[in-house]
C-alpha cells in the first residue's frame, strides 16, 4: 500500500518551545536595531507590483464597464508622482556629496536619456491604460533612474570612508 | 521553454513562411521590433524563415486583430536580403492574457522582496554554461498559483486556466554558417540556439538577448538596455549601455565598452580589454594562460576573485580607490591634480599572466573562495 | 486571523514597539518551527528567527495588505537561516549538468507504513544541497520557481537535486521492514 508522503505536510504542524529568555533578548535586538532605521523604498516597487501583479509574458486587461477615469491610471499617476518626487530628492542628494563634475554630467545625461524614453512610453500608456506590459514599462523606468542615483550616492560614500590606511604589497 | 499543454486546441496562423538560397547573397539584413526569435543553423546551404503564432482560448476577432498588427516584409536588394517585422508585442515563446471585468489581485508571499546575501562565492565557469542553458520560465500554474480573480462583489476566486488566452509564438531563422548577419532589434528577444561563427553586428535596444558561442573577430555588438547571455565570446567589440543583466561564461580576444550595467564573467581567458564607466564587475575566474587582461575604468565596482589556474601579477593604478581585501581595506585617496598613480601591487611583476586595472574614483574587492559585500 | 493584524501591522509600519513585540508573540514560536527545520542548531534557529523578525520590521513598507504576512514573515526567515548555511559552505557552485529526464515528478508515493518522523529522519540524512532543496518542495511546499529564487540556483539544478534528494529516500526508506531486527 502506498501513501503520498506529501500529505504529511500540509497539516498543521506542533510548534516548538522557544530557549528561555528569548523574549528579553529580542526585545534588546530590537532596541538596537531602532537606530538604524533606514529609509527602504521597496515600498514604491511594491506599490507597483501590485498594481502590476506580474511577471514576464502575461498581460492583462481590466475591462472597465463603466465611464469612470480608470483605476489604472489613477493608481499609476499616485505612483509615479512618488516615484518622480523620490527622483528629484535623490538628485538633490548625489549633487551635494559628488564633487567631480564629469560625474555629474554623464548622470545628467543618462537621466535624460531615461526621461526621453519614458515620455514614449506616457505616450503608448495613454492610448493604451489597460495594458499592464506598458505599465511595467513605466514602472522600470522609475525604478531604474531612482536605482542608479541611489547606487552612485552608495558608490560615493565608499570612497569617502575613513579607513585604516593599511597600504601593503605582497 | 516549457511545453505546458499539447498542441492542437490552438488555432495556427501562419505568418511568414519563406526560405532563400544563400549563394544569391552577400549578407541578411533582420530587423526586429517587439518579436520572440529562435535562430538556428540552417543545414542546406539556404535560409530559412517559418514564423507562426499559436491562439489557444482567443475568439476569432480577437486573431484578427493581432494579425492585423503584425507587419512582416522581406525584400532582396543588390544581394542582401532585408526582412523587417513588427507589432507582436510577444516578449516570450509563450504569452498569458487574461481579461476580467472587475481585476485581478496578487496574493502570495511577495517573492519580489529578498534581502541579498551579503556573500558571494566563487562561481565555476561551468555554473555560468548551466544559468546560460536553462530558463526561469514558468508554467501557467506557477502564474496563476499566486493570482485571483476578482468578482462584482470583491470575493476573490481562483483563475480558471480556460479563460486564460494563450499566445506561442513559433518564429525560427535558420541561418546559413558563412553569410553576413546585421541584426536590429527593438523590444525583442532572440535566442540564439547554436554557436555562430558569421560575422554578426548587433545593434539592440531594450532587447533580450541569449547566445551560445559567438566567435568572428570582426563581430560588432552595440547593446542598450535589456539583457545579455552567452556561453563563450571570442573576437569582435562589444558595447553595453545600461545592461542590468550580462552573463557570459567565458571572454576571450574581445575589446569591451561598458557603461553603467552589471557584468558577470565565469572565466577571463586571452586579450580582453574593457573600458568602463560606473558599471558592476563580477570575475570569477581566469584561465590558465590569460596573458593580460586590461582593465581602465571609472566609478566602477569591480569584484575579482583571484586566478586560481596559474601565477599572476595584479597591479591597479589611479586614483580615489578602495580596495577591499579579506580584512583589509585600502584606501586611495583623491589627487587634487587626477595624477595615475600605482595603488596596489599584488604579486610578482615578472610573471607572465597580469591583471591591469587603471581605475579611478573605484571600488575593488579581492577574494579567494568569496568575497563579502556591504557592511 | 488576517483582519485583527491589520491594525498592529499598520502600526508597527511607524516603528511602534508594543505592536512589534506584539506582532512577535504572535508568530515568534510558529516561525522558530520553521527556522529549526534549517537549523540544527536551536540557538542558531533562534538568532535566525529573531534576526528574520527584525529584517522584517525595516522592510515592513514592503509588507502588502493582500499577501498572508506570516507566508510573508516565513520567507525572510528561510532566507536568514540559508544565509547562515551559506556561511558554513553551502553552495551549488557545481553543478553537474545533467539531461532533463522525463521524469514522473509527481510521484511521490512510498510505503504507507512509514510515518512522519520516518520521513523527516530519512530527510536529514541527505546531503546539504539534496536536504535544502527537499525541505523546500516537500515541508515548505514551494515550487521549481520559488526554489530557483530562493536559492539563486538555475530550476534544473533544482529539478536535479529534488530528484536525487528522492531517490535517496526512496533507497533510505526501503529497509524499513528489516527494522525490528536492529
Amino acid at each position: 500500500m502506498q501513501q503520498d508522503i506529501r500529505e504529511f505536510f500540509k497539516a498543521e504542524e506542533e510548534l516548538k518551545t522557544l530557549p528561555e529568555n528569548h523574549r528579553k533578548d529580542f526585545l534588546d535586538k530590537l532596541n538596537a536595531q531602532k537606530d538604524t532605521k533606514k529609509v527602504s523604498y521597496l515600498w514604491l516597487k511594491i506599490a507597483a507590483v501590485a498594481i502590476v501583479a506580474l511577471t514576464v509574458g502575461f498581460s492583462l486587461f481590466y475591462n472597465q464597464p463603466t465611464e469612470e477615469i480608470s483605476p489604472m491610471i489613477a493608481q499609476v499617476e499616485a505612483v509615479e508622482d512618488k516615484y518622480l518626487k523620490e527622483i528629484n530628492t535623490e538628485w538633490e542628494n548625489f549633487i551635494a556629496i559628488a564633487n567631480d563634475e564629469v560625474l555629474i554630467a554623464r548622470f545628467e545625461k543618462r537621466l535624460k536619456a531615461l526621461d526621453d524614453d519614458y515620455q514614449i512610453i506616457s505616450e503608448q500608456f495613454k492610448n493604451d491604460s489597460n495594458n499592464i506590459l506598458v505599465v511595467e514599462d513605466l514602472v522600470e523606468n522609475l525604478q531604474t533612474r531612482l536605482q542608479i542615483l541611489k547606487d552612485i550616492q552608495e558608490h560615493i560614500k565608499i570612497l569617502n570612508q575613513k579607513s585604516e590606511q593599511n597600504e601593503k604589497s605582497i | 521553454m516549457l511545453i505546458t499543454s499539447a498542441m492542437g486546441f490552438g488555432q495556427v496562423k501562419e505568418i511568414f513562411n519563406k526560405s532563400y538560397d544563400a549563394k544569391d547573397l552577400k549578407s541578411l539584413n533582420l530587423q526586429f521590433n517587439g518579436t520572440y526569435v529562435e535562430f538556428s543553423l540552417s543545414e542546406d546551404d539556404k535560409v530559412h524563415f517559418d514564423y507562426t503564432l499559436e491562439f489557444e482560448n482567443y475568439s476569432k476577432k480577437e486573431i484578427e486583430h493581432k494579425l492585423s498588427e503584425i507587419k512582416t516584409e522581406a525584400t532582396i536588394k543588390d544581394g542582401v536580403l532585408e526582412f523587417k517585422t513588427s507589432g507582436s508585442e510577444a516578449k516570450n515563446d509563450v504569452s498569458y492574457s487574461l481579461e476580467t471585468l472587475y481585476g485581478i489581485e496578487f496574493e502570495g508571499d511577495f517573492i519580489n522582496f529578498k534581502e541579498k546575501s551579503n556573500r558571494e562565492f566563487r562561481k565555476s565557469k561551468q555554473y555560468f554554461l548551466a544559468i546560460n542553458n536553462s530558463s526561469r520560465g514558468k508554467s501557467l500554474k506557477e502564474y496563476l498559483k499566486n493570482l485571483r480573480e476578482v468578482d462584482k462583489n470583491g470575493n476573490k476566486k481562483k483563475i480558471n486556466t480556460k479563460n486564460v488566452k494563450i499566445l506561442r509564438t513559433k518564429f525560427s531563422i535558420k541561418l546559413p554558417p558563412e553569410i553576413m548577419i546585421r541584426v536590429m532589434a527593438e523590444n525583442s528577444n532572440l535566442v540564439f540556439k547554436n554557436d555562430i561563427n558569421n560575422q554578426l553586428v548587433v545593434n539592440a535596444r531594450t532587447t533580450q538577448l541569449k547566445f551560445q558561442s559567438i566567435q568572428n573577430p570582426f563581430n560588432i555588438l552595440d547593446v542598450v538596455n535589456g539583457s545579455f547571455r552567452a556561453n563563450f565570446l571570442e573576437g569582435g567589440t562589444y558595447k553595453f549601455t545600461h545592461v542590468d543583466e550580462v552573463q557570459v561564461a567565458q571572454l576571450k580576444k574581445v575589446d569591451v565598452d561598458t557603461e553603467f550595467s552589471n557584468i558577470k564573467v565565469g572565466e577571463i581567458a586571452e586579450k580582453v580589454r574593457i573600458v568602463d564607466f560606473n558599471s558592476k564587475f563580477w570575475f570569477h575566474n581566469f584561465s590558465q594562460n590569460f596573458r593580460e587582461f586590461q582593465m581602465s575604468s571609472d566609478y566602477s565596482e569591480i569584484n575579482l576573485f583571484f586566478p586560481e589556474k596559474s601565477e599572476y601579477f595584479i597591479e591597479t593604478y589611479g586614483y580615489n580607490t578602495v580596495h577591499y581585501w579579506a580584512k583589509l581595506i585600502t584606501e586611495i585617496p583623491p589627487s587634487r591634480k587626477k595624477e595615475h598613480s600605482k595603488m596596489m601591487v599584488i604579486g610578482d611583476k615578472e610573471n607572465p599572466n597580469k591583471i591591469k586595472i587603471h581605475i579611478t574614483n573605484g571600488i575593488v574587492r579581492f577574494g579567494e573562495d568569496f568575497i563579502d559585500i556591504g557592511k | 486571523m488576517h483582519h485583527q493584524h491589520h491594525s498592529l501591522i499598520e502600526r508597527c509600519k511607524t516603528g511602534n514597539q508594543v505592536a512589534q513585540m506584539q506582532i512577535y508573540d504572535l508568530y515568534a514560536k510558529a516561525m522558530f518551527t520553521v527556522a529549526c527545520r534549517y537549523l540544527s542548531n536551536e540557538e542558531d534557529a533562534k538568532d535566525a528567527m529573531q534576526d528574520g523578525f527584525l529584517k522584517a520590521f525595516l522592510n515592513i513598507e514592503s509588507y502588502r495588505p493582500e499577501a498572508a504576512f506570516g507566508a510573508w514573515l516565513k520567507r525572510i526567515i528561510i532566507n536568514q537561516c540559508l544565509d547562515v548555511l551559506r556561511k558554513n559552505q553551502l553552495q551549488f557552485n557545481d553543478i553537474e549538468v545533467s539531461e532533463l529526464k522525463i521524469v514522473d515528478e509527481d510521484d511521490w508515493n512510498f510505503d504507507s507504513n512509514l510515518t512522519k518522523n520516518d520521513i523527516l529522519k530519512a530527510v536529514e540524512q541527505l546531503i546539504e544541497n539534496h536536504k535544502v532543496v527537499v525541505k523546500l518542495y516537500l515541508i515548505e511546499g514551494y515550487d521549481h520557481s520559488e526554489i530557483s529564487e530562493i536559492l539563486d540556483i538555475p530550476v534544473k539544478t533544482s529539478r536535479t537535486h529534488l530528484r536525487r534528494g528522492k531517490l535517496k529516500l526512496q533507497e533510505l526508506l526501503k529497509p524499513k521492514y528489516n527494522a525490528a531486527r536492529y
